[in-house]
């Protein structure tokens, strides 16, 4: 009897042991690629030289104006450095909203934007380019563009919770009514777009596809603080999440509000997805995909799924900042690009070699 | 009725942060104000820099002299804001002193007016900046305008990278299309990234020593220009398509200052202010009431405060969908506003389509060009084909404004047009064998 329970209590260990391993790897792998991120980019710098002005000026060793390396550090620490930071930032965001999406949802192909935040936030963001009309007042200059978005990414989700009471029997329905108000907002850009010239045109479409390219130190504080925030809240609801994988009357009978739970969620999620889109645009694959991905590695267990999903998404979204950045093209490929460009055959490498049904 | 001590200290932070609001706001107030006042003081002058006293398009001896004169009289820098040369808010011998850096082609920063539209209203503010000089290396959003505006210059080698299109002319392949020797910043005329993919600019700055970055005056070019602006990298902003000749004079007379090319400067603007001036002579002849649409994109027209439109104005013509409402573009799509064919609203009698396409190099197809930008509007207004014409937009703007000129006054005509050009390609051009009376600047002819 003791050796059985020994021997489940080191079956368990390595069990975890594995998932914390995954975890550990990734976030090494989000270090390294933010060191690499650093050296990275139009001026060529080495990996010594980017490392140590980055060390430095985290130091407080900034250098003089009138010095050589003050051009140097300014491209690190006022484009690379935010750059990075916020690709750690969104891609752990994403990663985590799909991951919980797809689980209060019980659909595999619910993603952080299943709400229609992002075809909200595309017509906030074409009405402040196309129009130069933003409830913020700056018209397309950049602060427009994000107030706009963010406002528009909010009525989606508004009105899909204020008509939560009609989708209590379905989480389905849930998904088919964030797809319809998509539909909508879509065709209202759509419309505008259409009445606009070329060059407006490509704006949107960078914003579409999803840029990191105009990502500065400004983006970086709301986006951590909404994430962390997210997270702070979702990650100790990881067991209350593996409930709902259940029936909702059973959940109910191991005293889970489902229904409530997943309206919560659903609100948080879309917040956290809505605050990346409205600075960078429509990313996307990360939060479809990656929790996916992990999910075949580490099995479907929330409590470890969540943050495992969060380094890995970080980690995936700046190694594609990288290539995107490495390209030798006029300026870098947009990541949104590249994320379904480098995820969607390792996924689908995935899906073939694990034949496992995790859902 | 004695107050507590936590609602005396909450009333005592709250005075003190209105104070602070408040004298925030009467400095920025102020300060917007006098850059304001400044503005309306460089209005004519011909070359907007502060320390250019005398109004001229140079700063030299004679701008020196009126300084010291003031200094010696006592006047203060809120009398004579263009003295103070430094912008240390007063009248002093170091104004003098940076104004013989300037005279001397030394090392220094100059205070002049970018042209701007730093509100976002789509018209041309006067913005106060600083550059430094002179400048030898720079970067440039290439719009046909801008690339045209340094080749009459002699601004070739200086420029070592630039954004630009595909309907940049031929004309340039041995300068700035030539990757060899100017660096290719994108495939937009409007917008380079500083710091991105291989293809910005943060290297060929730091690798060729490019010290400034010349763009033009409309929002919509640069508009990450802080990027720049941190980095170091001075900001100077033209109107390289403008028709108002004193801005015209700023423009190379500026160029002329920071290149120190100022005697290439004094005779493009002594051409320009001839040809203007003939011009304005040959339209004053004939009292014309002349309605016209510019067209720059196919199936669009513009209207308000753009560059094309300004065309037309400057020929004494109106463009009638002024009145209308467009909700604020001034491009709109006929497709999608065809009231603009409506007789009983808007009538008028030409439509200028201003395209960019490889004249000097006469190889376009240019009847094809014409009937491609012509035949939708041509299924809906009036006149059809007749009073649609395709006028080149790679050219000097007055020879531009010439050919303009000719479809519009009986008394004008393209070989009148052709001269007026002809002497900017004999004159400035680095490759002056181009005999533009052979070319298809006009289509079809007027």
């Amino acid at each position: 009897m003791a050796s059985s329970v020994e021997e489940l209590k080191k079956e368990y260990g390595k069990y975890t042991f594995r998932k914390i391993l995954f975890i550990v790897i990734c976030i090494c792998l989000a270090v390294t690629m933010f060191w690499l991120s650093l050296a990275v980019g139009t001026r060529q710098l080495s990996l010594e030289e980017s490392l140590t002005l980055f060390i430095n000026h985290l130091m407080g060793n900034i250098p003089s104006r009138d010095s050589e390396l003050w051009y140097d550090d300014n491209i690190i620490w006022n484009f690379r450095v935010p750059r990075a930071l916020f690709a750690l930032i969104a891609g752990a965001g994403l990663s985590v909203a799909g991951a919980v999406m797809q689980g209060v949802m019980k659909n595999p192909l619910a993603d952080p934007y299943t709400t229609g935040v992002s075809s909200g936030a595309l017509l906030g963001a074409s009405i402040a380019i196309v129009l130069g009309f933003s409830l913020g007042g700056s018209g397309i200059a950049g602060a427009g563009i994000v107030i706009n978005a963010i406002v528009f990414a909010m009525i989606p989700v508004v009105a899909i919770v204020a008509m939560g009471p009609f989708f209590r029997k379905s989480p389905a329905s849930l998904i088919l009514a964030g797809v319809a108000v998509s539909y909508a907002f879509s065709s209202f850009s759509s419309l505008l777009l259409v009445t606009t010239d070329s060059s407006t045109l490509a704006t949107v479409y960078h914003w579409q596809v999803g840029t990191l390219s105009d990502v500065s130190w400004a983006s970086v504080p709301p986006v951590l603080a909404v994430e962390l925030a997210g997270l702070a809240i979702l990650f100790p609801l990881s067991n209350k999440i593996n409930l709902m994988a259940l029936d909702d009357k059973d959940a109910k009978s191991m005293g889970l509000d489902s229904e409530k739970l997943r309206m919560v969620c659903l609100v948080i999620l879309s917040v956290m997805a809505a605050i990346v889109i409205c600075y960078v645009g429509v990313i996307g694959f990360v939060g479809l995909v990656i929790p996916h991905i992990v999910r075949l590695i580490l099995g479907s267990d929330n409590k470890y799924l969540i943050p495992a999903s969060a380094a890995f998404g970080a980690a995936f979204l700046l190694t594609c900042d990288v290539i995107s950045r490495s390209i030798d093209v006029s300026s870098s490929i947009p990541v949104g690009v590249v994320t379904s460009f480098i995820g969607a055959p390792i996924f689908l490498a995935l899906i073939i070699r694990e034949k496992k049904n995790v859902w | 009725m004695a107050m507590n001590k936590n609602t005396k200290i909450v009333i005592a932070v709250v005075v003190i942060l209105a104070a602070v609001v408040i004298v925030a706001a009467v400095f920025l107030l102020n300060n917007n104000e006098d850059v304001t006042k400044d503005a309306k003081e460089m209005e004519n002058s011909e070359l907007k820099m502060y320390g250019n006293i005398n109004g001229d398009g140079f700063i030299d001896d004679k701008d020196t002299k009126i300084i010291k004169g003031l200094i010696d009289q006592g006047k203060t820098a809120k009398d004579y804001p263009l003295a103070d040369a430094n912008q240390d808010g007063k009248i002093s011998q170091e104004d003098i002193d940076l104004l013989n850096k300037v005279i001397k082609g030394e090392i220094c920063t100059i205070w002049h007016m970018n042209l701007f539209d730093e509100n976002g209203d789509g018209t041309m503010d006067y913005v106060k900046t600083s550059t430094k000089f002179p400048i030898s290396s720079i970067i440039c959003t290439g719009s046909s305008n801008t690339f045209m505006m340094f080749y009459l210059m002699g601004i070739i080698d200086e420029v070592k990278g630039a954004s630009y299109g595909s309907s940049i002319d031929n004309l340039f392949n041995d300068t700035y299309k030539d990757t060899n020797k100017v660096v290719k910043l994108g495939t937009s005329s409007q917008k380079i990234d500083f710091e991105d993919g291989k293809g910005a600019a943060s290297e060929v700055i730091h690798s060729k020593n490019v010290t400034a970055v010349i763009s033009d005056w409309n929002r919509s070019y640069l508009p990450n220009y802080q990027d720049f602006e941190t980095a170091g990298v001075d900001v100077v902003r033209l109107a390289a398509a403008t028709t108002d000749l004193t801005v015209m004079c700023h423009d190379y007379y500026m160029l002329g200052l920071l290149f120190q090319k100022q005697d290439r400067a004094k005779e493009v603007v002594a051409y320009l202010k001839e040809v203007m001036g003939k011009i304005d002579d040959a339209i004053s002849r004939e009292n014309k009431a002349i309605s016209a649409v510019a067209s720059s994109m196919t199936n669009y027209y513009s209207v308000g405060d753009s560059d094309y439109t300004a065309i037309i104005k400057r020929l004494n013509g109106k463009n009638p969908l002024d009145a209308g409402s467009w909700g604020g573009t001034t491009s709109i799509k006929v497709l999608d506003n065809l009231d603009v064919f409506n007789t009983d609203k808007y009538r008028y009698e030409y439509v200028i389509h201003l395209r960019a396409y490889n004249a000097y190099t006469n190889d376009a197809d240019v009847p094809k060009l014409y009937n491609d930008y012509t035949k939708t509007i041509a299924e809906y207004w009036e006149h059809k084909l007749d009073g649609q014409y395709l006028v080149n937009a790679n050219i000097p703007i007055p020879a531009r404004l010439a050919y303009v000129a000719s479809i519009f006054y009986d008394d004008i005509d393209k070989a009148w047009a052709d001269q007026i050009h002809q002497g900017f390609v004999d004159k400035f051009f680095a490759k002056n064998d181009i005999k533009v009376s052979e070319l298809p600047f006009i289509y079809p002819a007027a």
